[in-house]
């Protein structure tokens, strides 16, 4: 289960992000209103710790894998980390755009 | 590459084993795994048989869901024509799209599944057979039923998707929506039986050495695919079940006037509906990732990526189901969300279409039948690709929803992503099961007129509906500008069911199933599919140390079939396979494996008669069938978890496995947790459902029934837990006692499971909760109805293990039956603990 966690990594931290998100606008929008600033700015710390979090892994993948750990789970690790931080980025721009 | 198991990997070495092997070896395993006889086919549960049943129920729904696609083509294909009226145009492409979606695709793939993957992970058979021939039945027998609702007039009208409340009582007062939930719900359970034996298999039945990297594109396809519907199947039982409780017993989930919301329905159908889009394109391509490196002869470029890519998919598919929902008028934020979503999905599909080009780059292309499809598949799919990010884009999709450029949408990305990979699966992977290949001429034909027809079709679809034509008309007024593209849809309909004639003639001509003799390897292709192989599978199991065997393992078709391998012959004189770990594949155990017989059919069949007695409201015969249904599954475990005459043995080479294994290790472990897995799916999205009704009206909600109430529910579960988990472990202490001492306990956990149920409905009726007043009570009520279902499978379960004490059945050397009951138990406790805090404690007083 942990060899599967870590190579779903990047993967799991995304579904995180946009279930968080949705969560956060469907949670302001009952108490005020989805795209109300106080809430997107919270909607963007989340957003940037999850970006962090993508970077951390992606940076954990390359050394175990350049300290000849094994080769498959760290190649597939650092690559969902990386799809997964290029979409929490893309994925963060409707909290910063046209508003 | 360190040991998962403390396995010794150097014990491969030993392979592939010198000398001839003894005499009777091949004719013990032709023995052991021999072919039906007379009616025994019926009963046959061997992949070979099952698969082939499989996808040849599923190209019947094709032809039959295509069938009406060309009856509404032909009313469509002028103005003002009168061939089918309004009500039959509804119940047609109501139908149409329910038997293409769920009759033709997922079942499809899954089939092809069944029929493939022992062969080429190199197992004897999937893990659980028996649950394969009950998925087929139950689904042959389900889809029948389905389609023949048409006849008499009682097929479902509202769209595949459903919507309420069109589909309410109000709205549709007959049974014709019923068949559609209760129908489509008994099928989604065949689906779940399907992945759980796919996940187990792929995950616990691959040959020695086939580790994660060394796994066929199409197997981790198969996985991820597997995994999705687990998650997203349990949205659909769920919308069903409420909606056909509303329909039945009048609890307003989806009514508005009484604290519903008929936007409900939309999330949990679309939870389910757009993973179901990628849940049938995930194995296409995986078998497009399969194919392609064999016809172009070279491997796939992007091996990982591919993987990467697939994974991502799966993940992606479960966030962007409110895309179908950009005109419900959700908030503008919410909506560019699920906006970025859905672009961001082209990013893993545009990975495997980049690495599909690169191989055929790569490689030396060759154009036969399998090729044409597969190229044609990429072409048809990128096309559709290409408009689902133009209706990514909401603006666009506000003047497109519901008219025809969304039809053609989704055919593209069906046909594209699913349709075509799926004929190059059948024309490249058929020699496999057939004595004769099917015919290149014909086959270039039916590909040709395919893909002509189907763009010709489709593609001026695009413009009608950018013309304004809305989807779901059963005819259209002239003069509109809608007549020409109309037409010439139609003739595009008309040549490709005029392929599909062709190829249904090529099967009669050529596909010899179950023969002695198969067509062979007439593709080269590079999987241990393409191995000699019987009934038993290979002849031996061999160890793998690439992931393009029959090319980079050099005379392995010679020394597999010479029996030189693991279990070249019947290691206990019975049907079994290896088990092997999950990342590495060492070998495990022995999994002894079951052999024919009748109890699994008359199972699906006495289920499929509840379900369908329960559409006609015949609530008498339907309880018979039910009962009837648990005795045959009584019977169909009986035969399991027997004991064993050796302990351990011998699997080639010397190297000795257990020939039993219970606890987290074991698959029955596995089997079990999937499916609970799936009944944690049904509870979270129904506590998404109570929430979210509750965010729409908060101030209409009462108060529960008295804090105080909560302990006297919570105790029942909690002891049911610690009975359960005790019964395991007294069973394990192999004292004199110990069965009688483990069966009692786990029938006082089942009766203390019904005991919190009992309380908890005490409660709520207490405070004169009315389920049919308001959208609480019917939430509050649904949970209720869930944990009864699980209470009452637990007490069934309770009866089954005190018979098999009775009959001597149980010992501490084989707790396997006690540890599932156990844990079905735990997790029904903790189920109904987990309800009674949400429903007492949120919103609160
Ligand atoms: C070339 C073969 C096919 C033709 C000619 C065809 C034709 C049609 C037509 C005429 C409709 C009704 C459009 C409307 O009135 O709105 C339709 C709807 C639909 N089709 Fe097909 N179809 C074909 C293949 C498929 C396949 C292979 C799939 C899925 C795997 C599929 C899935 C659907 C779905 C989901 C709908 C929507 C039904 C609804 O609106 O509820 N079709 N098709």
């Amino acid at each position: 289960m942990v060899n599967w966690l870590w190579m779903t990594g990047g993967l799991v931290v995304w579904a995180t992000h946009f279930s968080g998100l949705y969560a956060l606008s469907s949670l302001a929008d009952v108490v005020t209103r989805a795209d109300d600033f106080g809430w997107r700015i919270a909607g963007l710390a989340f957003s940037i710790a999850c970006a962090i979090a993508c970077a951390a892994l992606l940076v954990l993948a390359m050394r175990r894998r350049r300290a000849g750990g094994p080769s498959f789970s760290s190649d597939i690790a650092a690559l969902t980390a990386g799809m997964g931080g290029i979409a929490v980025v893309w994925q963060t721009l409707p909290t910063l755009v046209g508003h | 590459m360190t040991s998962e198991t403390g396995f010794d990997a150097d014990r491969y070495k030993r392979f592939p084993t010198r000398g001839p092997r003894p005499d009777g070896e091949l004719e013990e395993l032709e023995r052991i795994w021999c072919k039906p006889k007379g009616w025994q086919w019926i009963s046959a549960i061997n992949n070979n048989y099952v698969g082939v049943y499989y996808v040849g129920a599923a190209m019947l729904f094709f032809v039959l869901a295509g069938l009406l696609a060309v009856l509404m083509r032909t009313q469509l294909a002028l103005p003002m024509q009168g061939i089918l009226a309004q009500e039959t145009y509804n119940q047609f492409f109501t139908v149409h799209g329910t038997m293409m979606m769920f009759l033709f695709a997922v079942p499809a793939v899954e089939a092809l599944g069944v029929l493939l993957l022992p062969q080429m992970l190199g197992a004897r058979d999937l893990p659980f057979p028996r649950l394969s021939a009950y998925a087929f039945w139950a689904y042959l027998i389900g889809g029948l039923a389905f389609f023949c609702s048409l006849f008499f007039g009682l097929a479902p009208n509202g769209g595949w998707f459903m919507y309420p409340p069109l589909t309410s009582m109000t709205y549709s007062p007959g049974i014709n929506a019923d068949f559609w939930l209760v129908g489509i719900g008994f099928i989604e359970i065949s689906a779940i039986a399907g992945a759980i034996e796919i996940i187990v298999g792929v995950l616990r039945n691959r040959a020695p050495g086939m580790s994660l990297d060394k796994m066929p594109m199409f197997a981790w396809a198969m996985l991820i695919f597997a995994v999705m519907i687990i998650i997203a199947f349990p949205s659909v039982i769920l919308a069903t079940t409420l909606m056909e409780l509303e329909r039945a017993l009048d609890w307003p989930f989806f009514d508005p006037v009484r604290g519903g919301d008929p936007m409900l329905w939309q999330h949990l159908f679309w939870f389910f509906g757009h993973p179901e889009v990628y849940i049938i394109f995930l194995p296409a391509a995986g078998a497009t990732s399969t194919i392609i490196p064999a016809i172009a002869r070279t491997p796939l470029v992007g091996y990982r990526l591919v993987v990467m890519a697939m994974m991502a998919t799966g993940f992606i598919s479960f966030g962007v189901w409110a895309h179908h929902m950009f005109a419900t008028g959700m908030p503008t934020i919410s909506t560019s969300y699920f906006s970025a979503a859905s672009m961001a999905v082209s990013v893993p599909a545009g990975v495997q279409v980049f690495a599909w080009i690169a191989t055929l780059a790569a490689g030396k292309m060759r154009f036969n039948t399998p090729g044409l499809f597969a190229v044609g598949g990429l072409v048809t799919f990128v096309m559709g690709g290409l408009t689902g990010v133009m209706v990514a884009m909401v603006p666009f999709d506000w003047q497109a929803h519901d008219s025809y450029f969304i039809v053609a949408h989704l055919h593209y990305v069906l046909i594209g992503g699913m349709v075509f990979p799926f004929f190059a699966a059948i024309y490249y992977w058929l020699p496999m099961t057939s004595s004769r290949p099917l015919s290149e001429r014909m086959g270039k034909w039916v590909f040709w007129l395919m893909f002509t027809g189907v763009h010709i079709t489709f593609l001026p679809m695009h413009l009608t509906g950018l013309m304004g034509m809305p989807r779901r008309v059963y005819t259209y007024l002239p003069d509109r500008g809608w007549e020409l593209p109309n037409l010439i849809s139609t003739a595009g309909a008309v040549l490709t069911a005029i392929a599909v004639l062709l190829w249904i003639i090529d099967m009669a001509r050529n596909f010899r199933p179950f023969g002695n003799r198969e067509a062979g390897n007439v593709f080269d292709g590079p999987g241990l599919e393409w191995l000699p192989t019987g009934l038993y599978s290979v002849r031996s199991v061999p160890v793998i140390t690439s992931l393009y065997p029959l090319w980079e393992q050099k005379g392995l078709s010679r020394d597999v079939e010479a029996g030189r391998y693991f279990l070249p012959n019947s290691a206990t004189g019975r049907r079994e396979t290896i088990v092997t770990s999950t990342l590495n594949a060492e070998p495990q155990y022995l999994q002894r494996m079951p052999v024919p017989s009748p109890w699994p059919i008359w199972a699906a069949v006495f289920t499929a008669a509840a379900f369908l007695l329960l559409t006609i409201q015949a609530y008498w015969p339907s309880l018979i069938a039910g009962v009837l249904g648990i005795y045959c599954v009584f019977n169909w475990c009986w035969t399991l978890d027997r004991p064993v005459d050796q302990l351990t043995a011998d699997i080639g080479a010397g190297i000795r496995v257990p020939t039993y294994r219970a606890g987290p290790s074991s698959h029955g472990w596995w089997a079990m947790v999937l499916t609970l897995v799936v009944g944690g799916m049904v509870l979270s999205l129904a506590a998404f459902s109570y929430v979210f009704l509750w965010s729409r009206n908060p101030g209409e909600w009462t108060p529960p029934p008295p804090l105080a109430s909560l302990p006297w529910i919570l105790a029942p579960y909690a002891a049911a837990a610690l009975l359960s988990w005790g019964a395991c472990r007294i069973l394990r202490l192999a004292r004199p006692r110990s069965g009688l001492i483990a069966t009692v306990l786990l029938v006082g956990a089942s009766g203390l499971v019904g005991l919190g149920w009992v309380l908890e409905w005490e409660a709520w009726r207490g405070i004169g909760t009315d389920p049919t007043a308001h959208a609480q009570g019917a939430m509050v009520y649904a949970f209720l109805a869930w944990q009864g279902f699980f209470a009452f499978i637990a007490t069934v379960m309770g009866l089954y293990a005190s018979l098999r004490w009775v009959a001597g059945l149980i010992a501490p050397d084989r707790p396997t039956t006690y540890d599932l009951i156990a844990l079905f138990v735990v997790y029904t406790a903790g189920q109904g603990a987990f309800a009674a805090l949400l429903v007492h404690l949120f919103p609160g007083g």
